[in-house]
């Protein structure tokens, strides 16, 4: 990690940037490499699929890069090829070199088409054209006078744009000017004590790579107990491919400064006509420019969509688990063996499998004014169908639950297989703390309240809003449910009377009822709020 | 192209200051032909802000003849502000100083091309035969129209390749922003000539390493000073030093406000320890005693901060600014606090950067856990860096009850349900904003502390595995 050897003051650092460096030592490629991705803000890994158009969504990744160099005595430059093309070059570090590092570079200037022909103004160039009847090509000097944005040449003092003429022409160059290369380089200028070979780490943040867990719940023929399979969702949305690596994910929020973490935008000079206007034939122009390929065009497919159709298969065959470990206040997978992440690609890998689990299955109802008040010919409401699961070791489960989104599967008597009952999101779900999977509305469960009373009583803190609720409850199922039916926190809010004791969750008065198979029940009560 | 234009808009607003410096006299113009290209000698000197501005101080050593002359100067940033240029020779008076930014394109070569004569040569795509005629430009407005002997035609109407030739390029379309300079020398010789001015697209930040070692309380920190060029220009064996400080610059970006505030919140309290840098105005120097070469496009890193052993711990924080339920339990907030006094084992004033807090993991090799910013920091100041979210520690804020105390006074009962799935205890700082005027605590189940007449503030002790309920009553105005 640490990137000098010794202590030094800036002054003495930077007197040594002055000495006349050895030839550039070019480390062609990491021998191995090694990868731990943290999560982007944004679990739908489908969203972004370019690390460049939305760097606060996207994942990071700290690569850490095992290379072998020989250095010489004194002062050298290090070239490092391969690294990722997403790097954020500012966190790279070097461990394991007994040398100091006097300065560290990321040179970003490429060859384009741009930067061939603004670096080469003032210069001479081959102007070569091809007539288009007769195929005869003619080849002439000129000197580019101004461009990317518009090319002017001066053939022997006669001034004439590029590009504008409807010839079949194009520029050749002599040689690619001094200072662009062909990919951002990272290089460090160090001083070192002896030469020697020597393996080193070199470790950067990377964009581009990102992580998701997934969860199947499928719920077993008793009704009460589940199997809850995880698997991580690894997508590398970046050009780099990672191969054999020894792969980590970390689950948990790190904070973030996405604004400044971040490669160095490409910041190309880009090659335009900029023509003079054509007018009387645009759509001729447009075509001609499509050929040129000026228009922008869809070059490559998108990365596929995080491949979530895997979900599925559950278990039909052993597989390797990750391995958890902990990472400061962060839980840390292990993935069981060295993988590939390729370049616009997603694999998963299952990092849980708890077996009858067991859950509570209840309806739920949360009281909405603003729902009462919107008339509509029923009364009859729809509470929600939830499973509530204790994340305790004595409960079956008591492991940490990364967040992801939890697809609940039901078997299904008629067809004989496993339907889609629901899906949640599911939150960062450490080890103890219970938590609900909403699936949806219920069917053939029904709530009916009624406000059938609503007014104000003056009290010596000021006026009160009185409000009597009368609520029915039916089970049109052949087998027994569980409704909790909740009354919305306000300000001041106590109940006058009830005709059910009543529980409290968040805040809320709650009531909770068990209906048998066809039950029915029913609720009066009054509250009263500040107004 | 849209680097000059941003810099001419710019021209009314800023750099009044280093405007009046210059002493321009009014004189005739007066075009010189012959112009001095200044390229001998140069000697450059870059002070860089970290709000993406720098000082280019550029001396160069030219041979002058007598009387008047112009001095082109090509190489001088891209983005240059050119209202900021100063010019200073011994015996030399500036006469005009201009900026050309009009670019030389095909298009802005016809639009100056018309009433004049150009050369038209058409190819017949049958035999590729080509015939030249002299036309004159009467319009560019959607389409060039000419007028060639007595007729009038549009150019390349019929979509038969039409090459067209101009004389010359006119005298003030040019290939890149251009600073061209008129001067006046007393005697004919060689001077040095030293021309200032601000540019933008130069701009420096720290970022630091910090090895976060919990158990030993510990950290080794780095501090690395980011330099990025995006100017459009490199600078070739540049004399450097950088600038840290809020210098006043007229912004036109409203979420800049936001990031500075962002950023400012870091620090707890401020030191009052002397800095290395023996500040004279209200910013630190950090001179790069050697000349470097600052390539464009490029990010250059160089070192200035390497201590071990800073005096370091982490804390578990929550804040509610309100009196209010989640319906899903939050996460507790993980920090790390040090201070770069002395005494703490930093001593070392703090330019504004991004810290990136690493920890050792399993297996020794250190591991990136989480990033935040941090502003210009006096030596001897407390600093608080929230580096993420603790996985284990939850907390459940429930507004258990809420009623009015009287007409304008209210009373809130809260409950914050702490939890804690580490193998080790833990200590949760609750923070509850949201009290107003006469607020006070009615009940409580820890001794709370009031660190502003708007807040307050527990240590919440939670047992390993286990969970701790912070409940507390408080009244106040509203």
């Amino acid at each position: 990690m640490r990137r000098c050897a010794s202590t030094l003051p800036l002054a003495l650092l930077a007197a040594m940037l002055s000495l006349p460096a050895a030839a550039n030592i070019v480390s062609p490629r990491p021998e191995s490499v090694q990868v731990t991705i943290y999560r982007g803000p944004s679990l739908d890994l489908s969203q972004s699929d370019e690390w460049g158009g939305e760097p606060d969504s996207t994942g990071l990744a700290m690569i850490t890069e095992t290379r072998r160099i020989e250095v010489p005595a004194g002062v050298s430059t290090l070239v490092f090829r391969g690294v990722a093309d997403a790097i954020v070059p500012q966190t790279a570090a070097l461990d394991g070199l007994p040398a100091l590092v006097l300065e560290s570079n990321f040179d970003y200037d490429l060859l384009s088409p741009g930067t061939l022909i603004s670096k080469s103004v003032g210069r001479s160039v081959r102007l070569v054209r091809t007539d288009k009847a007769t195929g005869r090509v003619s080849e002439q000097r000129a000197m580019l006078r101004s461009g990317p944005n518009g090319v002017m040449l001066d053939i022997d003092g006669r001034i004439e744009a590029f590009d504008c003429s409807g010839y079949a022409e194009k520029l050749v160059f002599d040689a690619v000017p001094e200072g662009l290369a062909e990919q951002p380089t990272l290089s460090m200028k160090i001083r070192a004590e002896r030469a020697g070979r020597y393996t080193i780490q070199l470790s950067y943040l990377a964009l581009g790579l990102n992580w998701a867990a997934d969860y199947v719940a499928t719920i077993n023929a008793d009704g009460r107990t589940l199997n809850l399979t995880g698997w991580i969702t690894l997508v590398n949305q970046a050009a780099t491919t990672f191969a054999n690596a020894p792969t980590e994910v970390v689950a948990g929020e790190l904070a973030r400064t996405p604004d400044e973490t971040r490669p160095p935008g490409p910041n190309q000079e880009r090659y335009t006509r900029n023509c003079w206007p054509f007018g009387v034939f645009e759509s001729r122009v447009l075509d001609e420019m499509v050929a040129h390929d000026l228009v922008p065009v869809m070059l490559a497919a998108p990365a596929p969509a995080a491949m979530r159709e895997a979900i599925g298969v559950v278990d039909s065959y052993p597989s390797l688990d990750a391995t958890l470990s902990e990472l400061g206040d962060y839980k840390l997978y292990s993935l069981p063996a060295p993988t590939t992440v390729a370049a616009r690609q997603s694999k998963q890998v299952r990092f849980l499998n708890e077996a009858n689990v067991p859950f509570e299955r209840f309806y739920s109802y949360r009281l909405s004014f603003d729902e009462l008040a919107s008339a509509t010919d029923t009364t009859l409401r729809a509470p929600t169908a939830t499973l509530r699961l204790q994340n305790e070791r004595r409960a079956g489960l008591g492991k940490p639950l990364p967040a992801g989104i939890v697809s609940v599967l039901e078997p299904n008597a008629q067809s004989k297989g496993v339907v889609l009952a629901g899906e949640k999101r599911l939150q960062d779900t450490p080890v103890g703390l219970p938590f609900e999977i909403e699936l949806g509305r219920a069917m053939d469960v029904w709530v009916e309240p009624v406000i059938v009373e609503d007014r104000t009583i003056e009290s010596d803190d000021g006026p009160e809003q009185q409000t009597k609720v009368e609520v029915r409850f039916k089970n049109d199922k052949p087998i027994p449910v569980t409704v909790e039916y909740r009354h919305p926190a306000a300000k001041g809010l106590r109940i006058i009377e009830a005709s059910r004791r009543h529980t409290m969750k968040l805040g809320d008065p709650l009531w909770t009822f068990k209906l048998p198979a066809g039950g029915r029940a029913s609720l009066t009560y009054t509250v009263r709020r500040a107004d | 192209m849209n680097n000059v234009r941003q810099v001419w808009r710019n021209v009314s607003r800023i750099g009044r200051p280093l405007r009046a410096a210059i002493r321009l006299p009014i004189v005739a113009v007066l075009l010189v032909s012959t112009a001095a290209f200044a390229q001998d000698n140069q000697r450059l000197t870059l002070t860089i802000y970290n709000s993406d501005l720098a000082l280019v101080e550029d001396v160069r050593s030219l041979d002058l003849a007598a009387g008047r002359s112009r001095l082109e100067f090509k190489d001088v940033s891209a983005m240059i502000r050119p209202e900021t240029v100063t010019l200073n020779a011994s015996g030399v008076g500036i006469v005009e100083q201009n900026f050309d930014f009009d670019l030389l394109t095909p298009e802005k070569m016809m639009e100056k091309a018309v009433g004049q004569q150009v050369r038209i040569v058409r190819t017949n795509p049958g035999n590729g035969e080509e015939v030249t005629e002299t036309a004159t430009v009467l319009s560019v407005n959607n389409g060039v129209v000419l007028k060639i002997g007595d007729r009038i035609e549009v150019l390349q109407a019929d979509g038969v390749p039409t090459r067209v030739i101009f004389d010359k390029v006119p005298e003030n379309l040019r290939a890149r922003p251009t600073l061209s300079v008129n001067v006046q020398a007393e005697a004919a010789g060689r001077r040095d000539v030293t021309l200032t001015y601000l540019t933008t697209g130069l701009s420096w930040k720290a970022d630091y390493v910090a090895l976060f070692d919990e158990k030993a309380g510990k950290l080794d920190m780095q501090g690395w000073v980011t330099l990025t060029n995006t100017s459009g220009t490199s600078y070739s064996n540049a004399v450097t030093q950088l600038i840290a400080g809020d210098i006043n610059i007229v912004r036109n970006d409203p979420s800049y406000a936001w990031r500075e505030e962002q950023r400012r919140r870091a620090m707890r309290s401020a030191g009052s320890e002397a800095g290395g840098q023996r500040p004279l105005a209200d910013y630190y120097v950090y001179p790069l005693a050697e000349p470097t070469t600052v390539a464009n496009n490029q990010t250059k890193q160089v070192g200035f901060l390497d201590a071990e052993g800073v005096a370091a711990r982490k804390v578990y924080e929550y804040s509610a600014s309100w009196f209010t339920t989640l319906q899903e339990p939050a996460h507790a907030a993980s920090v790390v606090r040090f201070t770069n006094s002395t005494r703490g084992g930093l001593g070392s004033q703090l330019p504004a950067g991004i810290v990136r807090v690493y920890v050792r993991g399993a297996e020794g090799k250190p591991k990136f856990v989480g990033e935040n910013g941090i502003d210009h920091t006096p030596q001897g100041s407390e600093l608080s860096v929230k580096i993420g979210e603790a996985f284990d520690i939850t907390v459940q804020p429930t507004l258990e009850r809420q009623e009015r105390a009287s007409f304008w006074r209210s009373r809130y009962s809260m409950s914050y349900l702490v939890r804690n799935a580490r193998n080790e205890p833990v200590t949760v700082d609750i923070r509850q904003g949201g009290l107003w005027r006469d607020g006070k605590v009615l009940s409580e189940s820890i001794k709370s502390t009031r660190p502003d007449a708007y807040t307050l503030q527990w240590a919440v002790p939670v047992p390993a595995n286990g969970e701790t309920k912070l409940t507390f009553t408080v009244e106040t105005g509203w």
